[in-house]
């Protein structure tokens, strides 16, 4: 799910994936205040908001396809996040804390490899670039 | 036939624009598109940028037939999370 609006963690949580769900992984994305040495201020997200909507629940689908996992949601926001807030949620169930561990950890990256969204990191000196 | 050409990131700033409407000769691809852009001279600044397409929301390649009405993407690579 795309979202120009800050996230609420508390309303992604995972409390219905049923008695055999025996653990719940949330990962938070978070906006640093520095990259490679150069300190941010924030960061303009753009994304092609149909494809990106589209490809993040096929990545969702592969993942409850091939592992244990019970239940996943992911949530990216877009637009201009300062350091600090929450760029991207990616909340896995599982019956045990390996397979949500690894089931967040590949949600995650395959939405960074291939989810067509962009961000342009805005500089302390008012400088800008695309990522 | 008319197209619609869809820019984001680096595009976006190069056109000034996250949209276009673009008149092609019937039979025309992804890559005539990707011709009528290189005649501009905001090109250079994208030039370098390695690039994939989509048409109406799939990933295609350059030698994709277009039709009246098709979304035509120029998408650079991702980078979000």
């Amino acid at each position: 799910m795309i979202v120009d609006a800050p996230i609420s963690v508390e309303d992604y949580a995972i409390d219905d994936a049923g008695h055999a769900c025996g653990a719940v992984v949330t990962f938070k994305g978070v906006v640093r205040a520095e990259n490679h040495g150069r300190a941010v201020t924030r960061i303009c997200y753009d994304c092609y908001r149909e494809m990106a909507e589209n490809e993040m629940q096929q990545i969702i689908d592969e993942m409850l396809s091939t592992s244990r996992a019970l239940a996943i949601r992911a949530i990216h926001r877009v637009g201009n996040l300062e350091p600090g807030d929450l760029a991207l949620l990616v909340v896995a169930a599982a019956g045990h804390r390996n397979a949500a561990f690894d089931v967040a950890m590949r949600t995650a990256d395959e939405i960074k490899r291939r989810v067509p969204i962009w961000k342009q990191e805005h500089y302390a000196d008012s400088t800008a670039q695309w990522l | 036939m008319r197209v619609e050409v869809l820019f984001f990131a680096q595009f976006k700033d190069a056109f000034g624009s996250d949209a276009e409407t673009m008149e092609l000769q019937d039979g025309g691809t992804v890559a005539d598109v990707v011709r009528v852009l290189r005649r501009r001279e905001s090109w250079a600044s994208v030039a370098s940028i390695p690039l994939a397409f989509a048409v109406n929301e799939r990933m295609v390649g350059r030698d994709h037939p277009l039709t009246n009405g098709d979304r035509v993407a120029l998408l650079s690579p991702v980078s979000g999370g």
